[in-house]
């Protein structure tokens, strides 16, 4: 099927479980994610047929989720996550290395702007510049961004040896 | 090691984590509010933009509630003077609202700030931490030191965006859902209804420009604008100011529209991300491609000339007034900030440490 000719529940269908993965990222809470996505799959769905090229729409749900984590940041102030990283193994928890649970947890504790950047990077592969058009900041802030966060979590990890990457 | 460290560990926690299926009632249920909530704005806007509330005025910026004055001493061991500035400069330096005057005095306020929304001669404006406006008077006695007294923002709840025209006139924000714009001179606040999805992006004389869940749209007290974006854009890092709209599209360019008449009228496209001048006059271009060679230009009446005298790689950039060109960088691992004039010189000024310019 050509991209313009998928239909909304199609597309739905398809991307609920990338898109979901990038939310949970992108909150650090399952609950949040979810409701989070079905917010922005909520307002694509009103609009898909403005969305000229469906095979872009993922990009369209992930500004608006990145927008709307925005919103809520700006309403709730600085709310503490909730969903408590739980111990590797533990049930319905990560089955992740102590390691990553270290990292997963100061990449949750960075302002969501800058948890935003890297998950836009280095997770969807987004060239600074792409970066930057999603979050409708400056290439010069996603670099400015990327620095301050891989900072903060050397600061936090010192055995962690960040160097920068740049696209 | 690299940062393959972060990029596998946040692959591998959202492969980890568990995926909902979807809730189709409840979606159904996020459609159906957001569909009415779509509405309710369009009619308020089509109806009355028109229907803009002239709100009533409180003179919050007039320091009435503000706390004492304090005087802010330089930090001493800053004696070079800031090569380039006419007037004072606000930044985040290490996460705290400092400004430079141009004598080379670095003053930290001690009020910890995410980022510097903008200022005037007499006000600088920042959101702190919380998303919460943070406004602090200033002004420079017969001596030439700099004070500074923090007043009670005109709002104090936490805000979704907010944006200082490049006159200073005007502030807007959003909050709640609804778009507050205050005129600092007639000392009045407009407010209106705003769609669900809105972010204000700029404000300017010309009104205050918003990204409506897509569009771009300029609103005034009686007209509303629809600017065109390129690409998908959502226009967030759109500007307004005499009669132009810049709005930086993700194909690279950033299109110049003239709104004076009503209408969105394309009158200059720029390769490069473009940062409008306070009053309109030019553009400060920044390379969208890093790896294009190209380096920061300004645009001027039709031409475009590089700047030079910037011994670092350009991180941001921002007009301190219609004249002066703030450029923040960084030289290796150590940040730093420029000074650049309207021939196009630049010069370092005395500031370490993690500056942004962020708004």
């Amino acid at each position: 099927m050509a991209g313009n000719e998928i239909d909304f529940s199609e597309f739905m269908a398809a991307r609920w479980g990338p898109l979901y993965r990038t939310a949970y990222l992108l909150t650090g809470d399952r609950h949040e994610a979810e409701d989070l996505l079905q917010g922005a799959l909520a307002r694509t769905c009103l609009r898909w047929e403005k969305i000229r090229d469906k095979r872009a729409a993922d990009a369209y749900v992930r500004r608006a989720m990145v927008h709307d984590m925005s919103r809520r940041w700006g309403r709730r102030g600085r709310e503490v996550v909730t969903d408590e990283v739980p111990d590797a193994g533990h049930g319905g928890g990560l089955d992740l290395r102590a390691d990553q649970l270290d990292l997963w947890q100061q990449i949750r504790d960075l302002p969501p702007r800058m948890r935003a950047v890297l998950v836009l990077r280095y997770v969807e592969d987004l060239t600074e510049a792409a970066t930057a058009h999603e979050l409708g900041i400056s290439v010069g802030s996603v670099k400015s961004q990327t620095h301050h966060a891989l900072r903060r979590l050397r600061a936090a990890l010192p055995d962690l040896q960040l160097a920068e990457e740049t696209s | 090691m690299t940062t393959r460290q972060i990029r596998e560990t946040l692959t591998d926690v959202s492969q980890a984590v568990d995926v909902p299926v979807v809730d189709q009632v409840s979606f159904r249920a996020r459609v159906r509010s957001a569909q009415r909530r779509r509405t309710t704005s369009r009619v308020l806007v089509a109806g009355a933009a028109a229907a803009a509330v002239l709100a009533g005025t409180a003179a919050l910026l007039q320091g009435s509630r503000g706390d004492d004055r304090v005087v802010q001493p330089a930090d001493p061991s800053r004696t070079v003077a800031a090569q380039g500035l006419s007037e004072t400069v606000w930044f985040v330096r290490d996460g705290e609202l400092t400004a430079l005057d141009p004598s080379g005095g670095l003053h930290p306020l001690g009020i910890d700030v995410e980022s510097v929304v903008g200022w005037t001669t007499e006000h600088v404006y920042a959101v702190d931490d919380e998303s919460r406006l943070v406004v602090v008077e200033h002004w420079v006695d017969d001596a030439g030191r700099l004070h500074d007294r923090r007043e009670e923002p005109p709002v104090t709840e936490p805000l979704e965006s907010v944006a200082l025209s490049g006159d200073g006139r005007f502030v807007a924000w959003l909050t709640d859902g609804k778009v507050t714009v205050r005129d600092n001179k007639a000392d009045r606040d407009q407010t209106f209804a705003a769609d669900p999805d809105s972010y204000v992006a700029a404000v300017g004389a010309d009104g205050v420009l918003l990204s409506e869940g897509g569009d771009l749209v300029l609103r005034s007290g009686q007209h509303l604008v629809d600017v065109p974006t390129v690409g998908g854009g959502d226009g967030w890092a759109a500007q307004v100011a005499g009669g132009l709209v810049l709005v930086p599209d993700p194909d690279g360019r950033s299109r110049l529209y003239d709104v004076s008449q009503g209408e969105a009228r394309l009158t200059e496209t720029i390769v490069g991300s473009g940062v409008l001048g306070p009053y309109g006059e030019r553009v400060a271009v920044l390379p969208t491609d890093p790896d294009s060679g190209g380096g920061l230009e300004v645009w001027d009446g039709g031409e475009t000339r590089p700047v030079t005298g910037l011994g670092a790689t350009v991180d941001a950039v921002r007009w301190a007034d219609e004249t002066t060109l703030l450029v923040s960088g960084r030289e290796g691992a150590r940040g730093v900030l420029y000074s650049c004039d309207l021939d196009l010189r630049c010069a370092p000024l005395p500031v370490d440490g993690e500056v942004s310019l962020v708004r």
